[in-house]
């Protein structure tokens, strides 16, 4: 019965949308094409679920279709380094490899790191070390998000025969019912033209009009933080191998190596202090950096002693973990032309992700803080997770775009972001905070984490970038 | 929200279809099993539709395929049964089909008393030939026109009113790779009709897939606890209990129209989670898979 409820909330949703388009859909006569699956929106995650469904064999007699109003930015890799990077955890990798897409980027442009720091700026002592060589995996690439969208495109291209690409918007959606029988969705592009589908996956962006007209509820909070990026010199231009990631009041810093002489900067902090690092110069801006990297103004004296004691303490507990010294962050001598951009910040969560003949992915469905590097990652699994139940429903016979297949996604996918969410946002709250006590429960916890987590769990709890 | 409870352990083993609420309401409180009961009905009608169950199906036809409607059990169902008659009409190719878009191109397969084609259509999908049979003509007249809204399924599927018997006059015998009966022998008169009906119908190798209701305690049980609440999710019908019958019994009759069992196995639905799958007892809900011997079967259009 509770499972049969949202069902009953699901439909009637979307007949209040189809109002608003059958009065809008006017009296002309068009003809209109019909597709088992439609993908509206063509970013990173759109495209991945493409290359999805359009690869694998199962769909060989779907036909599909891709919506992304904006061009393709390049078909060749820019000399030049993109502002806008992605950490690809190896999850995604799997995702990608599993799609053929990984061995694009591999080809392409990706930055294999090691390990990555993670340290408090209110203690010296609070510091956590994820590296590889604790773990059976890799700690993940940096990956410019050009890089991926290219190699997804090239990936597109050779399965040209199965996947449509159409240059045009979503204007409207509308579910056809008549006698409460569910029949197409009918979208209204931005050309005028009407196409019908199965199933329609809204892969929109964070923004979704998608999720808007289908009458999904979403919570959203806007952080009152801006994240600004830059691609970055390097002084020392040897092995580049290492993430770090500096808590500071005002929100996290972090650099990601991108080649042994450059690394990409994601800079999160308040708005006013957001506005005067996008309008510095070039040379006030890297002194900024480095000093937020190494200053020890955040220190809070107390916490520094208690921690340093705590760590003595654990020190002297023979528990067979390692204990190593932080290191310090390279230094940054320069910074690549027209590379400094802002963006704010906000996170977002569908309440459904699914309803009859749709099913959200990627930011329309979940956006989170970048402070984990997991935006993009969330959205592959989605992919991974989609495309799984797709094909199990193809492989029983199912209507493809019927609700109960598309709720085992809803549910599986919302299991695992969930608590990925809360984790993402609760560390943002906790270390974006100047208050000394909670400032020292971020200083312990880190050290116990350090001494007595395996750092595998740790890994999977908090998938930090 | 909905979905975190799926999750939820709470198995009811509900039946697929139910007796009248009025049935129900008058047994509760006395939850006694009525005992020696055979399945011989001492029917001699030639005919094996029952105007009254008939009658009860043709007056909810037209919300045969309404989501979120009293069919849920049978859209849930199609999670057992569709993998079911799949695998049992590939046999040893599943392996090297199952990866395919249509795995069962060539198959003809007849569903008798279909309704509105919840089982035909995933069939369909899957590249078989379906013909779908059912005494109702409204409820044929839905399903033709629920098939023509999907192109997949309206090029595989013919729909007609007719009954099995009716059919055996006209179509050759020995004509379908797989006989399939779902939900449909409990509502019956002249079940041995029925049976050796469906029996001569299928070709030397075909299939015969039955799932149906036991007649135990425990299905008398649930008919009456599921009175108080399944009653909204499955289609009011005359369902009688005494016409239940045993995994023995069909097997006894499925064998004198000339087949093997193959396979009994039970089957659960839980209409919390709106979610079917197998079960280790047949005591409510079972599936029974017999074929026709043959050494030299051939597939139609192989
Ligand atoms: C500063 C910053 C740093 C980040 N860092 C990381 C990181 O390190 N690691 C990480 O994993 N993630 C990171 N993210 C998040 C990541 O960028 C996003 O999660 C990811 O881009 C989401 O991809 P998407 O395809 O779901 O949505 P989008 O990339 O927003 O794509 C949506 C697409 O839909 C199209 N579209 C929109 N409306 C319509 C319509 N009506 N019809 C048809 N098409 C439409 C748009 O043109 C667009 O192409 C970061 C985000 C920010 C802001
Ligand atoms: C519970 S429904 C099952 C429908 C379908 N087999 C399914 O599982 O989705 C039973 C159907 O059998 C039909 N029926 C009952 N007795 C019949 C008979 N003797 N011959 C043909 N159809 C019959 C009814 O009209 C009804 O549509």
């Amino acid at each position: 019965m509770l499972r049969r409820i949202p069902t009953a909330v699901r439909v009637a949703n979307w007949t209040r949308s189809l109002a608003t388009v059958s009065n809008s859909g006017g009296d002309t006569v068009q003809k209109t094409s019909k597709f088992d699956i439609v993908i509206a929106g063509g970013g990173m995650v759109g495209s991945a679920m493409a290359c999805s469904i359009g690869y694998n064999p199962i769909f060989g007699e779907y036909k599909i279709a891709l919506l992304e109003p904006n061009p393709v930015k390049t078909m060749a890799i820019q000399a030049d380094f993109s502002n806008r990077v992605s950490a690809i955890i190896p999850g995604s990798i799997n995702v990608l490899d599993d799609i053929g897409v990984w061995p694009y980027i591999s080809e392409l442009r990706a930055k294999l790191f090691q390990s990555m720091q993670v340290w408090d700026a209110a203690s010296d002592h609070s510091f956590l070390l994820l590296d590889s060589k604790f773990t059976d995996e890799k700690m993940g690439y940096v990956v410019e998000n050009d890089v991926i969208m290219l190699a997804l495109m090239k990936r597109l291209k050779l399965l040209d025969s199965n996947v449509e690409i159409l240059h045009c918007k979503v204007d409207d959606i509308s579910l056809q019912i008549s006698n409460g029988d569910i029949g197409n969705v009918s979208i209204k592009l931005d050309n005028d033209d009407l196409i019908e589908t199965r199933l329609l996956i809204g892969a929109d962006g964070p923004q979704s009009s998608i999720r808007t007209a289908a009458n999904i509820k979403h919570i959203s909070l806007p952080y009152n933080q801006l994240a600004i990026v830059a691609t970055l010199q390097l002084e020392n231009q040897n092995e580049n191998v290492v993430a770090w990631q500096r808590f500071l009041p005002d929100g996290p810093i972090a650099l990601l190596p991108l080649s042994n002489s450059r690394s990409s900067l994601v800079w999160t902090t308040n708005p006013k202090h957001g506005k005067m690092l996008l309008e510095m110069s070039n040379e006030e801006f890297i002194d900024s950096v480095n000093n937020a990297f190494v200053n020890n103004d955040h220190v809070i004296p107390n916490i520094n002693r208690i921690s340093s004691t705590i760590n003595r303490g654990l020190n002297s507990i023979p528990s067979g973990n390692f204990k190593e010294a932080p290191q310090s962050p390279p230094t940054v001598a320069g910074i690549d032309n027209n590379s400094r951009g802002g963006f704010p910040l906000s996170l977002g969560h569908a309440t459904n992700y699914v309803m009859n003949r749709l099913a959200l992915i990627g930011d329309a469905a979940h956006r989170v803080h970048p402070l984990a590097g997991q935006g993009v990652n969330l959205g592959f699994k989605d992919v991974e997770v989609l495309s799984k139940v797709l094909a199990e429903a193809v492989t029983e016979g199912n209507d493809i775009g019927a609700l109960p297949h598309l709720l085992k996604y809803e549910s599986t996918r919302q299991l695992q972001v969930l608590p990925i969410m809360a984790t993402i946002d609760n560390l943002n709250r906790l270390f974006s905070n100047k208050n000394a006590s909670l400032a020292l429960a971020r200083g312990i916890g880190f050290q116990f984490l350090n001494y007595l987590t395996p750092l595998k769990v740790i890994c999977h709890v908090i998938p930090l970038y | 929200m909905g979905s975190l409870f799926a999750e939820s352990r709470c198995r009811i083993y509900s039946i697929l279809q139910k007796n009248r609420l009025g049935y129900a309401c008058r047994n509760v409180g006395k939850l006694r099993f009525p005992v020696n009961i055979s399945s011989q009905r001492h029917n001699t009608n030639t005919s094996t539709a029952n105007e009254e169950e008939i009658k009860q199906f043709s007056d909810i036809a037209s919300k045969w395929w309404q989501w979120n409607n009293k069919n849920m059990p049978l859209h849930a169902l199609n999670m057992v049964r569709v993998p079911l008659i799949r695998d049992a009409l590939l046999g040893d190719e599943k392996s090297h089909k199952i990866d395919q878009p249509r795995p069962l191109s060539g198959y003809k397969i007849l569903d008798v008393g279909c309704g509105g084609g919840i089982l035909c259509e995933p069939l369909a999908r899957l590249g078989a030939q379906v013909t779908g049979i059912d005494a109702s003509s409204e409820i044929i007249n839905v399903a033709k026109a629920h098939a023509s809204k999907c192109d997949r399924v309206a090029a595989n599927v013919s729909y007609q009113c007719t009954t099995i018997e009716q059919l055996t006059t006209t179509e050759n015998a020995q004509s379908f790779d797989a006989v399939i009966a779902s939900e449909v022998i409990e509502h019956v008169d002249n079940v041995d009709l029925f049976v050796s009906s469906c029996c001569q119908l299928i070709k030397p190798g075909g299939k015969h897939i039955v799932t149906t209701i036991n007649r135990t305690p425990l299905s008398y049980a649930v008919m009456i606890i599921g009175g108080e609440y399944i009653s909204r999710i499955i289609p009011a019908g005359s369902h009688d209990w005494k016409k239940f019958i045993t995994p023995k019994e069909l097997t006894k009759k499925l064998e004198e129209g000339g087949l093997n069992v193959d396979f009994i196995g039970g089957i659960f639905y839980n209409p919390l989670t709106n979610n079917a799958g197998w079960l280790d007892n047949t005591k409510v809900n079972y599936a029974i898979v017999a074929h026709k011997p043959s050494e030299n079967y051939e597939k139609s259009n192989a």
